[in-house]
């Protein structure tokens, strides 16, 4: 994608004031230092992010570390016992994690007068702070709010050499000793999960899963999870269904891959039962524009998670113009304003109140909706995320809440 | 001494001719210069006078000519000098006419282009032409007194021009747009113009071909006079008061620092309200206002979301949100009044709600990073053209990062308007603007009504 391309949807001037602080930057290198080259979300973002710097003038670069199975298999644990899973972490992992990062790490050439240093499993790269004047920041893309106090003690030591944290959402921070900004994840409106569809190929997809689309459709996009609740969102679509005429679509990745995840989706299927208007779909990974179209095709989007990251899900809904019903967990009160970009909710009852609401009102849902892409556009698109880097960048090492430029 | 006599008697006839010639023709310059100053007396006599003054000596040079002529064509003895001496003759004349058209031209133009109002940057042009289509016209005169043929010269000057016509046919259009232009110029230097085509700014030159015009954001824009004529062009007229110091329109970007700390109560929020820095408590009062700008009405400010969202406590919520933040003219003041709203709650109705886990309100500070943008207000019609185009971040920068944040106690407007443009009226009816009561396009659109009234 080319930086001009977002000037229709963002506007040239906000194109221009990305150029504008990326002046600033002129001459400084940025090393982003992370785990894997591809698959999951830290890469994903790099590979977008990356060449739109680049465009920009930024001198970034990506570098990745290399560990082994046993390695991998570690910080696997620490990710868990970060997100607030009980993992059994030995001392002798803990050693092993810290003999890794000596034995390959000290070999990295480290190229950055700032070096970016992506979520725990690179982390302890901080020991080599001293070598050469730099500037480090710790970018962490996992919920640290609620972690397993000992894995989040060994990793914190680490983290407070770190000139400066970034986190995604304020509730997934903890009180550190350094400064800790907020930056939220963002969604790519020119991807193909993101850009408008023909409404041919709409209902194409719609047609292909037996979905009709002249009736409204409800449409919960997640992987089956107990924490993204799907029998939840059956109880409330059962609920409403009693008195309102609708459709139920609950589309989510593959189960082949992941025990619980297929025993999550038989607990789903056997809720269903033979319910004509449940529609449950495993869609492979990658099928971004199956699940656009499923989004686009939706009258109402609904994300009734227990426990949330950011929720992409969502702003990918919002985006879309979508009306949202949502618990408010973790990112997702960023969002969505309660009653002004979607509606909050709190539990099932809670959600098929709000779902009924929006299916007698479609008036009222076009409006959370219309007021949930404007609040994506100047929010959560991908160029808000670059100015938030480049500001990120420029304010490092500087004092004071007032910087002039 | 007899030879000259009898050369008199035989010749006095051709002799007299000549000088009978000579006396006529000074009798007759004399008449008309006296009638001509007569006439310069009566009335409008500039150009009169620059035409006495452009002929005046140049006169007696034709009368010494005209009496040579005669003599040459009556004295048969110098018949075999007359063509020689009529061609040096005709040579001097012409030679003395180029002179006088020259001179002549320039005083008439200069005159006449003064009374139509056209501008001065018409005359060297006008003159130049006058010089040419002279010089040429005698050159041909001159060829053709000394028996030299024009016809080959003519017809290579017709391909020249051609080929130059061609070769000018984009400059051709712009330079009859300019006539047109300064024929009917409905704008001139300083003023301020729009074309319909987007263009605006200051003009800063009209000549030939282009105009030139200072744009808002101090860029240089060259226009074609020919795009010019074909453009509705508003002209917003002369400069208007020069501002001592112009106005910079500045930017600004909000990074979010996360301080760690959440509360769950209205104890609380309260407490930790006391020791958290200003920017906490300025973010969560304001960053609504830019992210949610698009709304009307905006929501309120966080802590009144948080009390009656998460807390349910709507009756606090509802005298949160109601307070007039606009009449807190500093932070620590904005800051007491929230603590004395939630104590003076707390005080008749003890209030033990807490926030479920993770619905807790995270309280969040902000860095604000300046950044200057090319817009330039050097008056208020500069002011108001650019407060039209910069964006809404920069609004709100010099309207309420200014007033709270940088400690101002005033937006930038406000006191620019009164400190460099002296306009005491203008500066206190956009200060009394309650800029919470807008969204940022509505304060803007606000803004530039009240500077167009005053305009």
């Amino acid at each position: 994608m080319k930086m001009n391309d977002y000037a229709p949807i963002v506007g040239q001037s906000r194109i221009e004031e990305l150029r504008h602080l990326a002046t600033r930057l002129s001459g400084t290198v940025v090393q982003n230092i992370n785990s894997t080259a591809t698959g999951g979300g830290v890469a994903e973002i790099l590979q977008r992010l990356i060449p739109l710097l680049h465009q920009l003038g930024v001198d970034a670069r990506w570098s990745v570390i290399q560990g082994d199975d046993e390695f991998y298999a570690i910080t696997k644990k620490f990710h868990n016992a970060l997100h607030g899973n009980e993992e059994d972490v030995s001392e002798e992992e803990f050693g092993y994690f810290l003999s890794s990062q000596e034995q390959r790490f000290a070999e990295m050439e480290l190229l950055g007068d700032i070096i970016l240093v992506h979520d725990p499993q690179p982390v302890a790269l901080i020991r080599r702070k001293e070598e050469k004047p730099r500037r480090w920041l710790w970018r962490c893309h996992i919920d640290v709010s609620n972690p397993d106090s000992r894995v989040w003690s060994f990793i914190r030591d680490f983290v407070i050499q770190y000139e400066a944290a970034v986190f995604s959402a304020p509730s997934f921070a903890r009180q550190l000793p350094i400064p800790q900004y907020l930056m939220a994840p963002s969604i790519d409106p020119l991807s193909e999960k993101n850009r408008e569809l023909p409404a041919a190929d709409v209902e194409m997809v719609l047609s292909k899963y037996g979905i009709d689309p002249e009736r409204p459709i409800i449409t919960q996009i997640s992987r089956f999870d107990r924490l993204k609740d799907p029998v939840g969102v059956i109880q409330a679509f059962e609920m409403v269904r009693k008195s309102m005429d609708c459709q139920l679509v609950l589309a989510g990745g593959g189960a082949s891959d992941d025990p619980e995840a297929e025993d999550v989706l038989g607990e789903v299927r056997q809720r269903a039962a033979d319910h004509r208007d449940i529609h449950i779909l495993t869609i492979p990974t990658g099928s971004d524009l199956e699940i656009n179209a499923l989004q686009q095709g939706s009258t109402i989007v609904i994300q009734k998670s227990l426990r949330e990251g950011f929720g992409l899900t969502v702003t990918e809904a919002l985006w879309k113009a979508k009306p949202v019903v949502a618990t408010a967990v973790g990112g997702i009160p960023l969002q969505i304003r309660n009653r002004f970009t979607g509606l909050l909710v709190h539990g099932v009852d809670g959600a098929a109140f709000a779902l009924k609401q929006l299916l007698a009102n479609p008036d009222y849902g076009r409006w959370l909706g219309q007021n949930g892409r404007e609040h994506v556009r100047h929010n959560f698109l991908i160029t808000r995320h670059l100015k938030d880097y480049l500001l990120v960048f420029l304010a490092i090492g500087r004092t004071g809440d007032i910087i002039h430029l | 001494m007899e030879n000259w006599q009898e050369f008199f008697i035989q010749y006095w006839l051709e002799i007299s001719m000549p000088v009978a010639m000579l006396l006529a023709s000074l009798w007759l310059r004399a008449t008309s210069f006296h009638l001509l100053e007569r006439w310069r007396a009566k009335g409008d006599g500039e150009p009169v006078a620059i035409f006495i003054a452009s002929t005046r000596s140049a006169t007696r040079l034709w009368v010494l000519l005209l009496t040579l002529f005669v003599a040459n064509h009556s004295l048969w003895v110098l018949s075999e000098w007359r063509t020689f001496a009529n061609r040096v003759i005709g040579t001097i004349f012409i030679l003395s006419l180029f002179w006088i058209s020259i001179r002549l031209g320039q005083g008439l133009l200069r005159v006449y282009l003064s009374k139509a109002g056209l501008p001065t940057v018409m005359l060297p042009w006008l003159l130049n032409l006058v010089r040419v289509g002279v010089a040429f016209t005698v050159a041909m005169l001159l060829l053709d007194i000394w028996g030299i043929s024009t016809t080959p010269i003519i017809l290579v000057l017709a391909v020249v021009a051609l080929v130059a016509a061609l070769g000018l046919k984009d400059a051709v259009p712009n330079l009859l747009a300019s006539f047109r232009l300064t024929s009917r110029l409905s704008f001139h230097k300083g003023d301020f113009i729009k074309l319909d085509t987007g263009e605006e700014g200051y003009v800063t030159e009209v000549a030939w071909g282009r105009t030139r015009i200072r744009g808002l954001d101090n860029s240089l824009i060259v226009l074609p006079n020919n795009k010019i004529v074909k453009s509705v062009v508003v002209n917003y007229g002369r400069p208007l008061k020069v501002a001592k110091h112009p106005f910079r329109f500045n930017t600004h970007h909000h990074l979010e620092v996360l301080t760690g700390v959440k509360v769950a109560t209205v104890r609380e929020l309260v407490d930790a309200l006391k020791e958290v820095p200003g920017s906490v408590v300025y973010y969560h009062t304001h960053h609504f206002i830019e992210e949610h700008h698009f709304l009307i009405p905006e929501p309120a400010n966080d802590f009144s979301l948080w009390v009656s969202g998460e807390l349910g406590n709507r009756v606090l919520g509802e005298k949160l949100a109601s307070i007039d933040i606009f009449a807190f003219p500093t932070i620590r003041a904005l800051r007491k009044r929230l603590v004395e709203v939630m104590e003076e709650h707390l005080a008749q109705n003890p209030d033990s709600r807490r926030a479920p886990s993770g619905q807790e309100l995270y309280l969040v500070s902000v860095i604000t990073v300046i950044v200057p943008t090319p817009y330039v207000a050097r008056d208020l019609r500069g002011f108001v053209e650019a407060l039209g185009r910069v964006s809404t971040s920069s609004i709100y920068f010099h309207v309420f990062e200014a007033r709270l944040r940088l400690q101002q106690g005033e937006n930038d407007f406000s006191i620019w308007i009164e400190d460099s443009l002296g306009d005491k009226d203008l500066a206190g009816d956009i200060a009394s603007l309650d800029p919470y009561s807008y969204s940022l396009e509505g304060l803007r659109s606000a803004i530039i009504r009240m500077v167009e009234a005053h305009l």
